[in-house]
């Protein structure tokens, strides 16, 4: 009987193909952008929507599904290159899926690259892609207690968007909270309250996002 | 739901290992998993036994320790925290001045060491 010491991180593996993601986008001048969030919670619909508005640059998506192209189909019909990665049965992309789908898009024709998880505010968090910044959506119809709940997404993410907010009062759910929880939790996040159907708020995440993308070219 | 994949990463390593050491069965697993990592430890016991079946390590001893939060802040002062999900919420300011933090540590899933035959 013998004792073999390893202490090695299996979760190492992860975060070093995610930096070598993150090189590789860098590379071809590639701003990446994650979109996680539950099920339902407007992710495809905010892609949809912050391309439209960025119209200055080149935006393509990489769409991650447990099963189906559904998602990357729509992006596609939207005139935004999208390339879809199956999980099958994971609950999350990982580097090595993302690392993957560059193989099937044109980086040096990319300004923008959203990658939108898998519909789950659990495990993507563990499971970093090589991404510049990192975005949660929550809609107020998840319940006004969902941010409190999943406390580890919003620590480990850049801006926070909770969406749906034109109905609020229906789903009796307070926007208001969902933000002050988000801050406590991570004072650094920018928060932004938005209602894809009005268009309420969406200007501040566009903003936001050109805004981040010229600090990654400085 | 991830704690197959984690699970899955962890026996592949291990068995990698062993078989370099020329082993023919791994009696114990050391495992350190941070507070933090989204896995519940339960679920990840079960998993190892599920892909441990058939293996090197099947019947292992697997001890799992969960090991804590460090936090640094803008002004340098790094803390150990611990956080119990199941009892209060997660707030990460610094006990000292309460300003932003960084996680340093809290992330990991480490194979600490095994035990081979």
């Amino acid at each position: 009987m013998h004792v073999i010491e390893l202490g090695r991180d299996v979760m190492e593996l992860n975060r070093n193909l995610a930096e070598q993601n993150k090189k590789i986008l860098d590379g071809h001048g590639v701003f990446a952008v994650d979109i996680l969030g539950a099920i339902g919670s407007g992710k495809t619909s905010l892609i949809e929507i912050l391309a439209g508005k960025l119209s200055e640059f080149r935006v393509a998506a990489i769409a991650g599904d447990v099963v189906s192209d559904l998602d990357s189909g729509r992006l596609n019909a939207a005139g935004i290159p999208s390339v879809g990665v199956n999980t099958g049965r994971e609950c999350h992309l990982d580097a090595h899926l993302v690392k993957r789908a560059f193989d099937k898009l044109s980086l040096d024709e990319i300004d923008i690259l959203f990658i939108e998880n898998v519909g789950n505010l659990i495990c993507p968090v563990d499971f970093e892609l090589g991404s510049h910044k990192r975005i949660t959506v929550v809609s107020v119809s998840e319940g006004d207690d969902t941010v409190e709940k999943h406390p580890m997404i919003f620590v480990t993410s850049d801006a926070a968007v909770i969406n749906k907010i034109d109905i609020a009062d229906a789903v009796d759910a307070s926007p208001q909270k969902m933000r002050d929880d988000a801050l406590k939790l991570n004072s650094r996040l920018s928060v932004f309250l938005t209602s894809i159907k009005t268009g309420e708020g969406l200007d501040d995440v566009v903003n936001w996002i050109r805004d981040a993308k010229e600090n990654q070219v400085e | 739901m991830h704690e197959f994949s984690v699970a899955g990463d962890i026996v592949e390593n291990i068995i990698v290992e062993a078989q370099k050491h020329h082993a023919e069965k791994v009696t114990g697993v050391f495992l350190e998993i941070g507070q933090l990592m989204m896995v519940e430890i339960d679920q990840l016991r079960f998993a190892l036994e599920c892909l441990s079946k058939d293996t090197l390590l099947e019947n292992a001893n697997i001890h799992m320790e969960t090991t804590p939060i460090v936090i640094k802040c803008i002004n340098g002062h790094e803390e150990e925290v611990s956080w119990d999900p199941y009892k209060k919420p997660l707030e990460l300011t610094c006990p000292v001045c309460k300003n932003t933090v960084k996680i340093i540590k809290g992330r990991e899933c480490i194979i600490r060491k095994i035990v081979a035959e």
